[in-house]
């Protein structure tokens, strides 16, 4: 991608895709998922999501799969109230930018 | 490299972070290997990198420290921080503070303000037009300033004036009482006028200390205050006109 993406869109990015599953979901398909829509590398979404969960805004539980236990992660109140502040500053943000994009200020 | 390769570096280059970090990390990394599967095992390490790369990330991130975030934090939003409606957050890589605490706080307002650099420049042009200007100022500054010390003295002046004259008043009366007692021995008339006179001095002692201790507890914080608010419209006055 041509743009650069800071920390707190990184960080607005993982909030929404664990947003996406009510369930909870899990470290290998919430990098996969973001790696969908954004060209990170693998190894920059553990501390996201370790900061995350230790500023609250991400709650962990494990649960067996497999044999074995999955640590699934699960977004809290105040990781709702954090994803919707990002997602006010969002919209603001890029349309601004594509109205400037597509003629006129 | 395998994985089980892979997870053994990990855990040496983690040795000297706390332990339920480490654990932390090598448990994540442990399930998502097995997440990914073993057909993927391969993949996965290449996108990983090396395990020192995944090591210094996680590093970075304990410490919060700037140089080592810029692996992920990218360049790009560093200028728009100084516009005026900076609507993209700040970059998180610009404090080095440790404090987690204080982290927090930051996190939690981190990118919703924006142009706190704006000032600095005025104040530094302020600062070298007031170096220009200084000789000519100097001549008019002292001479405003003698007056002005005049004026801010006086009242301490006066005080200290009227708390001499009533504290003297008072010690006067006192001794002419003790004369006045004495002089009965001789005539009672000039004894009587000598006492009506220390009563009449001891009065107006009295009197000044008493307006002198109500001017101090009244008079003054309204002067103070009088005064420090003119000061402050001066210097909000002034900063509007700027």
């Amino acid at each position: 991608m041509v743009f650069n993406t800071g920390a707190a869109l990184l960080d607005a990015i993982v909030l929404a895709v664990v947003a996406s599953e009510a369930e909870g979901t899990y470290g290998y398909k919430i990098t996969q998922d973001v790696r969908g829509v954004l060209d990170v590398s693998e190894s920059t979404l553990y501390p996201v999501l370790r900061r995350l969960q230790k500023d609250d805004c991400l709650e962990v539980y494990d649960m067996a799969y497999a044999g074995r236990n999955r640590r699934y992660y699960k977004l809290t109140e105040k990781g709702a109230a954090q994803l919707n502040l990002y997602k006010v500053e969002w919209k603001n943000y890029s349309s601004k930018i594509t109205k400037l994009f597509e003629g006129g200020i | 490299m395998n994985r089980v390769q892979f997870m053994e570096q990990l855990k040496k280059l983690l040795a000297d972070i706390p332990k339920d970090e480490r654990d932390e990390a090598l448990d994540y990394y442990e399930s998502y290997f097995d997440d990914a599967g073993p057909e993927n095992e391969a993949a996965v390490i290449r996108e990983l990198g090396s395990p020192g790369k995944v090591a210094a990330i996680i590093k970075a991130d304990l410490k919060e420290s700037s140089e080592e975030y810029a692996q992920y934090t990218e360049q790009g939003y560093e200028d728009t921080r100084t516009a005026d409606d900076a609507q993209m957050p700040e970059k998180r890589g610009d404090y080095s503070r440790s404090s987690r605490e204080q982290r927090k706080a930051d996190r939690a307002e981190r990118g919703y303000h924006a142009g706190k650099t704006r000032s600095s420049g005025k104040v530094a042009l302020i600062l070298i037009l007031l170096v220009f200007l200084s000789p000519f100022l100097t001549g008019a500054v002292g001479g405003v300033l003698g007056v002005l010390v005049t004026i801010l003295l006086l009242p301490f002046l006066l005080v200290f004036g009227a708390g001499v004259l009533s504290l003297g008043l008072i010690i006067g009366a006192l001794g002419m009482g003790v004369w006045g007692i004495s002089l009965f021995a001789g005539s009672a008339a000039s004894a009587i006028l000598t006492l009506g006179i220390a009563c009449i001095m001891l009065a107006v002692g009295i009197l000044l200390a008493a307006a002198l201790f109500w001017a101090a507890a009244k008079v003054f914080p309204k002067l103070l205050r009088k005064f420090t608010d003119f000061c402050y419209d001066l210097l909000h006055r002034e900063k509007k006109v700027r």
